[in-house]
This record gives C-alpha cells, structure tokens and sequence, in this order.
C-alpha cells in the first residue's frame, strides 16, 4: 500500500471515533487504533506527529462546520472567565494529547517489543 | 535492557494522563466526558428560541407562552393543569437546581456533588428534615387537600418535563457533575420551607452573646453594645398610635413572660442579609393608588434563587417570583393585592446550657436526676466515595453542641415545624386584608416582615412567624438546660402589624418590628442606617411614581457617612489627615461607584471591623461593637472605664484613621472599591461573574455588601388594577448555555424593571418565542 494510504485511514478513524464515540470508548478505540496501525503499517515513522495534526485539524474542522454557529459555546463563554476561544482550543488540545498518547504509545511500544521483525 | 526501560516509560506516560483525564477532582466528572466532541460541553446545544411543542398531560389542558425574558405565562383550566404547567417550566429551566437544593435540605447533597458536598450534609443530615417533610405532606392531605393536589399535580409536571425533554443532556452542570437526574417527591416541595429558615433565621452566635454578658458590666454593655443607638425607626409606627393600627397588647402567657428591659441585650452581629419592602398609600402617590416595592437581598448566586412566573386559571391569577421547586410566588401580586417581604431575623434557635454528669459526659442532669442522652448514627451517601457516618446526641433541648469546652443543646425551632408553603399558598389566594392576616396565621418560619397594598388604597404590614417566648430577663444569651422546656409563642394577634396608618406609608428594613413587651432578637436589630434613610425618603416623598420607587431602590446613601464626618471634626486636626481622609469632610455620603471618595469610604467601614476586633481584644471578648455601635460610643462618650483598662475615643478614633489609610495604601489596584462577583451555585471555578458598576454598601438601600438585592418588584395598585414591575440579578434560565442565564444583569444594575404581562389576554402577550400546548393523550 501506497504510504499515504495509513494515514488516511488514521484520519478516517480519528474523524468517525469522534462523531460516533465518547469517553472510554473513544480510547479504547484510539489504542487499539495504534496497535491495529502498527500490524498494518509497522514502517510508518511519523504517527505521532500525524494524529497531532490530524486531531487538530479535526478540532478545527468542528469549530467551523459545528461550535461556530452555536449558541451553546458562545453563551457558556459569556458566562465564564474564558473566551470562546480559550474553550475551543482547551477542548481541541486535550483531545490530540490524549489521541496522540492513546495512538502514538500503543504503536511505538508494539515497535519495540516486536524490533526484531524490523530488522528482517 | 533499555528498551524496556523505554517501554515501561511510554506506558507510564499513558497511564498517567489517562489518570490525569479520568479523574473525578471534587466529586466532577472527569475531562475525558467534559471535552467529548460527542457529549462533552461544546457538544451541548442550547434551546431552540422560537419552537411550539405540544405536549401531554393527564390534567385538564393548560398553555404556556414564554417570551423573549423565559418567563412563562401559565394558563390553566384549572389549578391542577397550571401547576403541571409550572411544574413542566420550573424543571425545564432550572432542574439541576431544584434537585440541588433539595438534596441540600436532606442532607443529601454528597450523592449530586460527591465529597464536596459532605460539610453541608454533617450540618442537614442530624435534622432528619427529610422524614419531618414526609409527615408534613401526609398531614397537609387532611388539612388542606387542595394545596395537596396542586403539589401532585406539580410534581407530575416536574417528572413529565425530566422523561419527555432530556434534562440531563440539556443542562452542562448535569455533564460538568457526572450525575444522572432523579425522580422528583412531592415532599421535595416542601423542603424550600427549612432552606430559607436555614439561611435567615440559624444562629448560632449564643455563647459568643453569653460571653458579654459574663465578662462584661451592665454599665460597660450598655454604652459599648448599646441595643439601640437612638436610629431605629421600627415597622410599626411609633409614637402616638394611630386610627387604625392593630393593638399590641399580649395573652396572659404573654404577659408572665415579658423581658425585662431594664437588662441589656447582648448584640453581636451578622448583617450580610436582609431586605426592603415599604408600601406607600394614596395620600403620597401621584395617581392616588398604592405603591409597593420589594427588593430580597441574598446572597447572589447564578442562576438566582428565584423564578418570575405568572399563573392564571379560574379561581387564581398570580404573577411574581417562585423558587424553582416549589409553585408558590413569595413575592408578588394577585388581581386584588400585592406583598413583599423581609427577613425578621427573630432568635427563633435557642440554646441550652447543658449540666454533664463528670462522671460520664453523656448524661445530662434535667429535672434533680441525670438523664441520658440519645445517640442517633446517619449515613451519609457519597457519590464516587466511601459513606461518612455522622453520630449525633439528643437532649429533650435538641441536638448537643460541644464547642470551646461548652456543651449545650441547640432547640431551632423550624426543625419542628414549617407550614410557610401552607401560609403562602393562601396568601395567593386572598383578596382583602382579612383574608391575608388569616393567611398569615399559619404562617410560622422564617418570620418576614408581609408589606400589603390592595386595589382599593389599603396598606398594611405584618411581622409574621411563631416566635417562642422567652423568659423573663431573657438577654440573648445561653437558657437554663437543667428543666425540661415548655415552648410557648406569641398570639398572632399580638405580632406587630400597622394597617393604614395616618402618615400613609410602611417599610421595612430589617429593623426592629416594634419597642413593644416582647422579645424578638438581639440579633439582628442593629441600625444599619438603611431604615432610617428609607424612612427620610418616604416621609419627604410626595407625588410618588413608579420612577421614584426605582430610583429609590437604587439609592446608594450612606447615612454613617454624617457620623464619619461628625468625628472628623470632633477628634482630628484637617492639617494632619491624609488627602483621602480630607475628602471625607466635604462629602455627602453618596456611594456612586465611579466615586473615588466612595471607594475610600469602602475602606472606612472596612477598617472598622478591624478597630471593633481591636476593642474587643481590649475588652477580653470575641464580639466586636457594630459601626453604629462604635460610633455611638465616639461620639457620645470621651472614655469609658471598662475596670482593666480605659478606652479613649480619642485615641480610638485616629486608630481608626490610621487603619483606613494603611489598608487603603495596600489595597488591590487591580480590583474596583465596588467590584463583586456572583458565583455559579455550585461554585464551580472560573464560572462566577465579575460585576462592576454597582455602588452601595450595607447601610444604603441599593446594598451592596455579601448580600444585594437579588430580585426587585415595584407594584401598583388603584382601582383600575395591577401594573407590576420587576427585575432578577441574573436570568430565567439555570443553564450557563442559555441567552436567559443571566440575561437581565445588566437591566437589574440600572433598576430597569420591565414591564410584566400581567392580565394580558393569552393572545396579546408580546414578544413570545415559544409556545407549549399540554393535552390529555388519547
């Protein structure tokens, strides 16, 4: 398979894990996300850094099409110490730290314990 | 070897924020739920503004129509369907706290909130107010069956409203607490009754007051904690009687228990709460109607405690201010009268000193024998956490207190009874001044001071609740705990209460009720300088409007201000005083927030506090005097020999001085004299509101202290009808992420009442945006 192709997939999850799951589910999914990524695509060097972007991108990719327009996010800032976009971007971080960790530890312990099918 | 090492550090990593994101911190639910895109708090969607819901109902049909503030405007069938109604709109927009304040009650609190909530339930839990609530539903089936139905009814439409809208997914504090919405009682109504007694009528200051009156002389007490400082201006007229005011005159009980006034009560104080209502006659009225105006102060919270709600079916058209939970207006008006309350403030918790047997420390003697004390165990339920056990002891008194080698038994008497809701609900339906006092027989705590105006140019005013009498000489201190208790009360016809009075106007202000035989607190009746400017202002008002009832609400005159100004020129050289203090002489006492000499009078009476803790150092007592009390001593006494030591006002004055300036070189520059906030009310961290822009103090009428004026209403009444005017210090909605959480803030800072749509026709109401038809199911 063409490199990109693991990383789309990798978008594709991240996407569908947030419109469909929360919670424990949703890191339960993202780690075995990292291992099932690593049975497929155990040469893909930058995973970390990709579920960063990709979660950042979704982050912002949700605040245009869906919290932008909302009265909900705006009237919680008007009544809080923070701006909307302090919430937005609390939110957004939050999630690509966890999905980094929850992908990214999963797939690089799986490197190490199985190093020597690399060395093959 | 060190790829191990590495792998054990990644899972570290991942274990440590999984432990960090999953942690419930205080009882909260954890950051994983809270910033879910699926669920979490972005994710929450605030209701539809304009929408028409049709709804079922196993009542007669009822329409509400809520406009663009969230107030619903119920139309009923009859009670039963507009309580559902009420029900259905009290739990759409405020459940979350509904279920709070019951569960505070309870001593439940700890099962919505988890650990933080178990001081408060230590506190509740002992009293067993829930069990009393239950009893007191099933008494109220027999004595008053339609007031029964009416909460059947209204719990119905709280449950409807928790099953067909999805609460718990509709309000973030659901989400932000990790907690699921319970089932709603019937009982849970009646829970509101001890909440309010809880927070305006529990002292527990008894042994500090005895304390004076152990160390200090008759002759020191009376000059350095005078009762009254020579301000007061009481609820009911003084002076000559007049025509039409009720007699005071007491039962034979009351009269073998009157206090002996030649004994000087003991005052420490606790002035972070009160209200103002004052009811102005058609004598002093531009259009010769009645003009009545409440403002409750509270402390603020978001949402406010109160709901503004009206109510119309046949028999019943109310509009006013409700407490989500319970569907009653406390402060309000039918088509025919109108009423406002204040607290009372009566010394309704009495404490008891205990004799302990040294042999065994749970005996107490009563009666020539020792006697036993019950021991009662509760479990307190914590949410996410261990139950707590909380081991109480009961005397024939109440619950044993031992605090500072003290061991006394605490007797609140509304832990016994409460029939406010009762009183109030016949309140609602009164029409006459008759039929109100006859409502207010009922009516026991916490005691309010009832300010009444009708259509037909009638005020009146009555200090209701159920006060026990106390013994002869009773000073405010500790009571004899070695005799078992006969509890007697005040008739009800012998509370104070004015009707009509020639001068044509009434007020309170937490101010003493009247200088009549009865004892009603040493509490509370301080002059907080607050009555006697609304007693100015009324009595030099002629020609009175609705607008000068709202510029008076918003009045800021301090009127310690002349006493400040007196002692400067008594005891100071201007040459010597600071610019700020300087600025003090020319002043008028106007406590304008953009005022910079308001702001350093902020200070002034900051630093009071701090010279009355310094006088009861010297004194050898806990309880510092009031600032009145204070500036009474100053101003009418050089010095006073208290035996140890000798306190010159001199002296004390420029101590005074002294301390205002130095607290206000060290003040916070980045913090206005006047800024407050208001939190959310379950405090949760960076949700509580910073409000500027208000000025006021404890002593104006505008307060401005711990408290303010959470709600106020101005009311007119003439033969036409009713024309009502109110504001809240915050919004219909309980949700943080609705347009009404605090949508009438800024309203509420200028006094800008608006209108209510009080006897509009159902399809002449302005500016609705959504409409909820209920209908029985077929």
């Amino acid at each position: 398979m063409k490199k990109q192709t693991g990383y789309l997939i990798l978008l594709i999850v991240l996407i569908a894990s947030h419109l469909f799951l929360s919670g424990y589910s949703l890191i339960f999914l993202w780690i075995l996300t990292g291992i099932a990524f690593f049975q497929f695509f155990p040469a893909r060097p930058r995973v970390w850094g990709m579920v960063l972007l990709f979660e950042l991108l979704i982050g912002a990719g949700f605040y245009l099409l869906k919290w932008r327009d909302d009265h909900n996010l705006y009237y919680v800032s008007n009544h809080s110490d923070f701006p909307a976009f302090t919430w937005v971007t609390a939110v957004v971080l939050l999630n690509a730290v966890t999905a980094m960790f929850c992908v990214g530890i999963p797939f690089t312990v799986c490197r190490l314990i199985f190093h020597k099918r690399f060395q093959n | 070897m060190k790829r191990i090492i590495f792998i054990i550090f990644l899972a570290a990593i991942l274990g440590g924020w999984l432990w960090i994101m999953n942690s419930h911190f205080s009882g909260m639910n954890s950051l994983i739920h809270i910033t879910g895109y699926k669920q979490g708090l972005l994710e929450k969607r605030s209701l539809p503004g304009d929408s028409v819901l049709q709804l079922p109902t196993t009542f007669e049909p009822a329409v509400v129509k809520v406009d663009t503030l969230g107030i619903p405007h119920i139309f009923g069938k009859d009670a039963s369907s507009a309580a559902y109604a009420l029900g259905y709109m009290h739990a759409r927009d405020r459940y979350f706290q509904m279920e709070l304040l019951a569960h505070t009650v309870m001593g439940r609190l700890s099962e919505v909130i988890g650990v933080s909530g178990v001081t408060s339930d230590r506190d509740w839990k002992p009293m067993h107010i829930e069990t009393r609530a239950q009893q007191l539903l099933q008494e109220l089936q027999q004595k008053d069956p339609d007031l029964y139905q009416f909460l059947l009814a209204y719990t119905d439409g709280v449950n409807a409203c928790r099953q067909q809208e999805d609460v718990q997914y509709n309000d973030p504090m659901y989400l932000l607490w990790n907690y699921k919405p319970q089932q709603w009682k019937p009982y849970y109504s009646l829970l509101i009754q001890w909440y309010l007694s809880a927070r305006l009528a529990y002292y527990d200051d008894y042994t500090d007051r005895q304390e004076l009156l152990d160390k200090l002389p008759l002759a020191v007490r009376e000059v350095i904690y005078p009762d009254y400082p020579g301000k007061q201006d009481g609820i009911v007229p003084q002076g000559p009687p007049d025509r039409d005011t009720f007699s005071m005159s007491g039962s034979m009980i009351g009269a073998a228990m009157v206090q002996d006034y030649s004994t000087l009560k003991t005052n420490p104080r606790v002035k972070n709460l009160g209200s103002n209502n004052w009811v102005v006659g058609p004598s002093k009225t531009s259009a010769g109607g009645v003009l009545l105006c409440n403002d409750l102060h509270l402390f603020l919270t978001a949402p406010n405690v109160f709901y503004e709600a009206q109510l119309q079916t046949p028999q019943l058209h109310v509009y006013g201010y409700t407490i989500p939970g319970v569907p009653i207006v406390v402060s309000g008006h039918n088509a025919r009268i109108g009423w406002g309350i204040t607290n009372g403030g009566w010394d309704v918790m009495e404490q008891y000193h205990l004799k302990l047997d040294p042999a065994d420390s749970n005996r107490y003697w009563l009666d020539g024998k020792w006697q036993q004390m019950e021991t009662i165990r509760d479990t307190i339920l914590v949410k996410g956490d261990a139950p707590v056990v909380k081991t109480s002891q009961y005397t024939v008194f109440g619950r044993v207190v031992r605090k500072n080698k003290i061991v006394y038994a605490a007797h609140w008497h509304p832990e016994y009874n409460s029939s406010a809701v009762r009183a109030l609900w016949r309140v609602m339906h009164a029409g006459d001044w008759e039929q109100f006092r006859d409502a207010l027989r009922l009516y026991d705590y916490p005691a309010q001071n009832f300010a009444y105006g009708d259509v037909k140019g009638n005020i009146g005013i009555i200090s209701a609740g159920k006060m026990p009498l106390k013994p002869a000489g009773y000073a405010g201190g500790l009571l004899d705990g070695t005799v078992t208790p006969v509890w007697n009360y005040i008739p009800f016809d012998s509370l104070p209460q004015a009707y009509n009075p020639q001068r044509g106007y009434l007020f309170s202000a937490n101010q003493e009720p009247v200088r009549g035989p009865y004892y009603f607190s040493s509490h509370w009746y301080e002059d907080l300088y607050r009555p006697r400017r609304i007693h100015h202002l009324l009595a030099n008002g002629t020609g009175l409007t609705v607008q000068h009832m709202r510029a008076m609400q918003l009045d800021v005159m301090d009127l310690s201000a002349k006493d400040i100004n007196a002692l400067l020129l008594k005891y100071t050289q201007p040459g010597n005083l600071s610019a700020q203090w300087k600025g003090m002489l020319q002043w008028d006492g106007n406590l304008l927030p953009t005022s910079d000499k308001a702001g350093f009078y902020k200070t002034i009476l900051r630093s009071a506090g701090i010279l009355a803790k310094e006088v009861a150092t010297q004194l050898g007592v806990k309880t510092g005097p009031s600032l009145d009390q204070l500036t009474a001593f100053l101003l009418n006494r050089d010095s006073l020999h208290t035996g140890a030591s000798v306190l010159h006002s001199k002296s004390l004055f420029n101590r005074w001085v002294a301390i205002a300036d130095s607290v206000y070189r060290h003040r916070d520059m980045n913090e206005g004299a006047f800024t407050f906030y208001i939190p959310q009310i379950t405090f949760l961290p960076g949700f509580d509101l910073q409000v500027d822009g208000v000025g006021g103090s404890e002593n104006a009428v505008n307060v401005n202290a711990d408290a303010h004026p959470v709600i106020r209403t101005v009311i007119e009444l003439d033969s036409t009808g009713i024309r009502s005017y109110m504001v809240s210090a915050g919004g219909q909605s309980g949700r943080i992420n609705e347009r009404q959480y605090m949508q009438q803030l800024n309203d509420w800072k200028e006094n800008n009442l608006h209108k209510t749509q009080f006897g509009a026709d159902t399809n002449k109401l302005q500016m609705i945006t959504t409409t909820l038809y209920f209908n029985k199911s077929h």
